[in-house]
């Protein structure tokens, strides 16, 4: 078992491609950790370089207090399952499972036992006999995560396992995954782009966007207190929302407005704003913290309805604020017309503000501490 | 209107392949096997039909027996050496990168070179007097004498094969380097992350994945083999005696020397049974290979 740190790490492709920019981060003994970004955040890049796939540009990579920089994948005892999860397609099941234990000459009745234990498991024992290129996807993931905890690696690192895998199945994976791994109690680090799966499984998770790191933190802290405007959007299904306002003050008052609304600030955010004078921002909020009325409460705001879409549990509202659109989701018996004007509350426990110039959180550390 | 049109117009760009195929494939092929009936002669085409005749004096043609088991025995010598010296170095170079198109063109000069410019150049070299063969050898203190390459009764057919590899093992490369280049990447870290030593991966992986396409290289270069006649035509003119005569170069000289046409066709005709059953059997036992690694 061990720990996983990256300090201060850098991946330089040739043509001064900066995949990976200085990115820190520790992931403790027998932690699910995950690092989540859209393609080309730098990512695969990060767990090729700690796999030992890749050299590390600058930067060390740090297992329990081990510099690992230089190191051999054999030598770094990880294991890995692939995208696509790379098994070898001339190999049967059973050998596609006591590979790795074959390649350290480990005598034949130890590898039969290691793979028989591996294969019940994993529920395979039926197919052991099987050629891999005839398995099904559920299948070659399970054979592809057998090979992978054989050999009892201290380090398990998963890239994107079950993207590949229809969405009824990658349901049942991920939650077939989490049991799996945590049984073993193995150090994970799982990578992906899907915020569902990282969101479901990981213990905490590290957001990146263009090589960098956006947050690290648990699943809740980055759906509720999103770091940068990046996380907000990237983490949540319908996205969060965001639309450029400004503060004003009026009879000490504070006042967001924009084009299309304005409406007051509660007690939490007037004493941010006044510590903190911040005239233009940009305001996110999640579909599910707008709520809406048809008929005009006290400070509500009315927007004009502009499509709806009926999912049955839940109904997803968009509506026209100035020349952008807004989503609100809303439980499914609420069911307005399109062209309707309706009255719409945020929940202000639930909104944040950002910096226009960098994106970051005006108020992180506040609503943190809240 | 437009759908009849969509129907017919695949068959009208299909034409110039066909009148290509009748032309230069099908006309031929008929012409060959019923002159093949005939006791044809080059002045007189298709003169007396005398059925199947010259088959049954072409199975007992000693001549053509042996013409046949020099040209399997040259075919299958040069091809296995080949096949082999190719597929060993395109594994030794497939990790270096940047350095496949120009080794790619390197690779292609020998094959770009007319086939009877490489066998004069090889001629040259083997010379007895003045080639640069005898040149080295005596030099490295190889061999003491002169040596008749070509004129030797046991140096002549392994001397053609020699060039026959120098000239071809190329071809082998650049297909063997393809199949190597086209595995896929994954297995291949799979395998260096699970620990695999150099020699596993290569036994248990490489191999097996790259095999089916090595054996498609090896039956290529079998059919190219089995028609050899310029470096035979050129190096040795089937000589010493007619050690080296393959089975193109006794057909040619029944046709083009002794004039008979007919009987040249029947042998033809042979020739083109017997590769259409070895290469049928090389892609049967491909086949067989490759379900049993399923």
């Amino acid at each position: 078992m061990a720990s996983v740190e990256l300090r201060n790490v850098w991946k330089i492709y040739k043509g001064d491609v900066e995949a990976v920019k200085n990115v820190s981060w520790k992931c403790e003994d027998r932690e699910f950790f995950s690092i989540l970004g859209p393609s080309g955040c730098g990512k695969s890049s990060s767990l090729r370089m700690i796999a030992g796939l890749e050299e590390i540009t600058k930067g060390e990579i740090i297992f329990n207090d081990r510099v690992v920089n230089h190191l051999r994948p054999k030598e770094r005892n990880v294991a890995m399952v692939f995208e696509n999860w790379a098994l070898y397609p001339n190999l049967s099941v059973y050998e596609n499972i006591a590979f790795p234990l074959r390649a350290r000459n480990m005598p034949k009745n130890i590898i039969d036992e290691k793979v028989k234990a591996a294969a019940r498991f994993l529920d395979l024992e039926g197919i052991l006999h099987k050629n891999a290129q005839r398995l099904s996807g559920g299948e070659m993931q399970r054979v592809s995560i057998g090979r992978a905890i054989v050999r009892e690696p201290d380090v398990l690192i998963m890239d994107e396992p079950i993207s590949h895998l229809d969405a009824s199945l990658r349901a049942r994976m991920r939650e077939e995954l989490k049991t799996q791994v945590s049984r073993l109690g193995v150090t994970t680090l799982y990578i992906t782009h899907d915020q569902v799966e990282s969101m479901a499984m990981a213990d905490r998770i590290a957001v990146m966007n263009q090589g960098e790191i956006q947050q690290i933190g648990t699943p809740l802290e980055i759906y509720h207190h999103p770091y940068t405007e990046f996380v907000a959007g990237f983490i949540g299904e319908p996205p969060a929302n965001f639309v450029d306002v400004e503060v004003f003050v009026e009879k000490e008052k504070h006042f967001i407005k924009c084009s299309a609304f304005s409406f007051e600030l509660n007690k939490f955010w007037s004493k941010q704003f006044d510590s903190k004078r911040e005239n233009r921002i940009r305001m996110g909020v999640r579909p599910e913290d707008i709520g809406i009325s048809f008929e005009a409460t006290e400070n509500c705001c009315g927007l004009l309805v502009d499509f709806v879409e009926i999912q049955g549990d839940r109904t997803i509202i968009t509506l026209k604020v100035g020349d952008q659109l807004f989503l609100s989701e809303v439980l499914g018996d609420i069911r307005p017309e399109t062209g309707q004007t309706i009255y719409v509350k945020f929940n202000q426990d639930n909104i944040h503000f950002f910096s226009l110039e960098d994106g970051k959180n005006l108020f992180f550390d506040a609503e943190m501490k809240s | 209107m437009k759908n009849k049109l969509e129907q017919i117009s695949p068959r009208i760009m299909a034409i110039p392949a066909w009148v290509f195929l009748i032309f230069f494939s099908i006309v031929p092929l008929i012409y060959v096997v019923s002159s093949s009936l005939t006791n044809s002669t080059l002045a007189q085409p298709f003169k007396d039909f005398i059925w199947f005749n010259n088959y049954k004096q072409a199975i007992l043609d000693e001549n053509f027996g042996r013409s046949l088991l020099n040209t399997f025995l040259f075919a299958f010598v040069v091809t296995s050496l080949e096949t082999l010296l190719g597929f060993l170095l395109a594994y030794a170079v497939r990790g270096i990168r940047g350095l496949s198109t120009l080794l790619r063109s390197i690779a292609l000069l020998p094959m770009f070179t007319p086939p009877v410019a490489v066998s004069m150049i090889w001629k040259l070299i083997y010379d007895p007097n003045s080639g640069l063969m005898n040149h080295y050898l005596m030099q490295w203190g190889i061999t003491k004498g002169l040596i008749a390459f070509l004129g030797d009764s046991k140096l002549a057919f392994p001397s053609i094969m020699f060039a026959d590899i120098w000239q071809w093992t190329p071809f082998c490369f650049i297909l063997c380097y393809a199949a190597l280049q086209a595995l896929p990447k994954a297995p291949f870290e799979a395998a260096e992350v699970d620990g695999a030593s150099g020699w596993t991966v290569f036994k248990r992986l490489t191999l097996p994945l790259v095999l089916p396409q090595v054996i498609v290289v090896f039956l290529f270069k079998l059919l190219i083999s089995l028609k050899v006649f310029d470096l035979v035509y050129m190096l040795t003119f089937g000589g010493p005696g007619n050690i080296t005569q393959v089975a193109s170069f006794y057909i040619y000289r029944v046709a083009f020397k002794q004039f008979n046409t007919g009987y040249a066709a029947a042998l033809s005709f042979l020739m083109l049974l017997i590769i259409t059953i070895i290469a049928t059997l090389v892609i049967k036992g491909r086949e067989f290979f490759m379900r049993r690694s399923e």
